[in-house]
């Protein structure tokens, strides 16, 4: 009896272990998902998720948009293995790189360089760079440094900014290439 | 900073449309060591929020839930212009009987009864940097700010 005891224990404790390897690996994903995050690809613009928790978001293979990859709620579930540019969902922030466009869908960039389609409908509006950082962000901040910018301007890869206490305007590269240079708010 | 705690008397985190807690603690990684905790506060803001908790709590029998505070290191980026000093929390607004209110735009729920008197606890702990949305609430800062539709902000 004591042995059967012993092995069920054993048993439960592997099982445990598994589960608890599973677990692991899934918050490891999102350990990987910060606010802000790398992408190969800048693209061309931000798909700016409406925050509309009723709606499922679905990411397709194809242009098409007849094979399904992912299709999941942002509000409702905890692990979707879907990493977008800002990742923020408490927030209404799970905005992607646009790198395509059509009037029937966005190509996006998720999990660093994976590549999909969305519906370009009303959960996600397409915003281009320029206006994204301008109207969308509530402050900038060099890589590494410390003082945040409000954006005046943009043009090409430059940003003129101002620093709000000193009024002290400057431009500032916020990209080189595919390569974020700045750190980007978008709360206050 | 000191990091405040996950829940306690009159206090929660973001919870879950399902009612778990969101644990919304950021993932981030310092010298690549990986951190969660967006929930550090300074001295100061750690007891006057505590002790704003508390008053509302006394007077309302309500729970509040909590998001960001800040991360250990300012240099992370959680996404806020602000929070970087431990002085700026956010909070869920309340709708009737003080339930959580989520989404794009529930200021339009929230209970100004309930929210003014938060606000007025707030104050009265030293908080007086105070953002809504929507003009509908009566405190000192900002009470139009364009993103505060689904949470509101003290601060100090």
């Amino acid at each position: 009896m004591k042995k059967i005891s012993l092995l069920l224990l054993l048993l439960h404790c592997f099982i445990c272990t598994n589960c608890q390897n599973k677990r692991n690996t899934a918050n490891e994903k999102l350990v990987s998902c910060n606010f802000e995050n790398n992408v190969v690809d800048l693209g061309i613009g931000v798909a700016v998720w409406n925050y509309d928790c009723d709606k499922n978001i679905v990411i397709y293979n194809d242009t098409l948009l007849t094979s399904k990859i992912y299709d999941f709620n942002v509000c409702y579930s905890k692990y979707n293995g879907v990493c977008p540019l800002f990742y923020k969902p408490d927030y209404g922030i799970y905005h992607f790189v646009v790198t395509k466009l059509s009037k029937k869908w966005y190509e996006i960039v998720y999990n660093s360089d994976k590549k999909g389609y969305i519906l370009a409908n009303s959960v996600f509006q397409f915003v281009d760079w320029h206006t994204f950082l301008k109207d969308y962000s509530t402050g900038i901040r060099e890589k590494g440094g410390k003082t945040i910018y409000i954006v005046e301007t943009v043009s090409d890869d430059i940003v003129s900014v101002v620093e709000e206490k000193s009024n002290v305007k400057k431009n500032v590269h916020w990209k080189d290439k595919n390569q974020l240079l700045i750190d980007i708010f978008l709360l206050e | 900073m000191y990091r405040f705690p996950e829940s306690g008397r009159g206090f929660e985190r973001y919870m879950q449309p399902d009612g778990t807690s969101s644990g919304n603690n950021e993932n981030y990684s310092i010298n690549e060591i990986k951190y969660r905790g967006d929930n550090y506060a300074s001295a100061a803001s750690f007891a006057g929020f505590y002790n704003t908790i508390q008053d509302f709590y006394n007077e309302t029998g309500v729970t509040i839930h909590y998001g960001d505070i800040s991360a250990y290191d300012p240099s992370i980026n959680l996404g806020h212009s602000t929070h970087f000093t431990g002085n700026s929390i956010d909070i869920h607004y309340f709708g009737a009987r003080g339930k959580e209110l989520r989404g794009a735009n529930v200021y339009i729920q929230a209970n100004v009864t309930l929210t003014n008197s938060f606000f007025q606890h707030a104050q009265n702990n030293g908080f007086s940097k105070n953002y809504s949305f929507g003009c509908r609430f009566t405190h000192k800062g900002n009470n139009n700010q364009k993103l505060h539709k689904d949470h509101l902000h003290i601060g100090r």
